[in-house]
């Protein structure tokens, strides 16, 4: 699949998603495994620059 | 679920159901009986206070409490177009909000080798499209030495780290990452 059918797609389901109207009732952010290990703020830091620098 | 899953962004089931945030979406997958179960992807509303743009994605059926069930044993028919359609929506997601980061709980080893196994064999497709980390989580030893402490360990200073996936790079499944992330590779 070449990208531009993709991209088409994903312009498609967009299009769908604003036009439902539908807001998504989600409440995961505390659940994650990673987000219980992360505790400080000196640590999420420390996190995000190893991220980007991986 | 040792079937090879093949990624493929032409083979989707539709959409049927979808926020206009793109953090929820919902589609149904054939079983091997011939049901239809219906299955949501979920990204969270908020990241974390201490980790901005990093949200929490997963998948499933939801369960009588209308929650996720990331346990839940299903024989699909097809999971390569089970698995397409939950990246396509990762993938649509992360188009809309490109500083964000997805990251995806691996539940536990099995289930976490499986995605690591997916991940590597369709790895010249996803790296198209998406920036991908595996992260191990390590335990700090509190003490070294000759005496033998009861309890060296300390469970409360654990440190996540990140590693760029690479094609083929083997891990086994006793040392696979506890979580993964992934986002946009190209920012449009």
């Amino acid at each position: 699949m070449n990208d531009k059918s993709i991209t088409r797609k994903i312009a498609a389901l967009t299009k769908k998603a604003k036009e439902s109207g539908k807001k998504a009732n989600v409440k995961l952010a505390a659940s994650s495994s990673l987000h219980q290990v992360i505790k400080t703020k000196e640590q999420a830091a420390l996190f995000m620059k190893l991220l980007k620098e991986a | 679920m040792a079937v090879p899953v093949k990624i493929d962004f032409d083979n989707l089931y539709e959409i049927e159901n979808i926020s206009s945030d793109l953090k929820f979406s919902c589609f149904h997958s054939t079983l091997n009986n011939g049901s239809k179960v219906p299955l949501v992807v979920k990204i969270s509303n908020q990241s974390h206070a201490l980790l901005p743009n990093v949200y929490n994605l997963s998948f499933g059926p939801l369960n009588a409490k209308g929650k996720i069930d990331d346990k839940a044993e299903l024989t699909h028919g097809n999971y390569s177009k089970v698995f397409s359609t939950i990246l396509f929506s990762a993938l649509a997601y992360l188009k809309n909000n490109p500083d964000h980061y997805l990251g995806v709980d691996g539940s536990d080893n099995a289930r976490a080798y499986f995605y690591y196994r997916a991940l590597q064999r369709n790895f010249n497709f996803l790296d198209r499209h998406f920036r991908m980390w595996g992260i191990k989580y390590y335990v700090r030893i509190t003490r070294f030495g000759k005496t033998q402490y009861d309890n060296p360990f300390d469970f409360e200073d654990i440190m996540p780290y990140p590693f760029r996936i690479t094609k083929g790079a083997l891990v086994s499944q006793d040392h696979m990452y506890n979580y993964f992330i992934f986002n946009l590779k190209q920012k449009p």
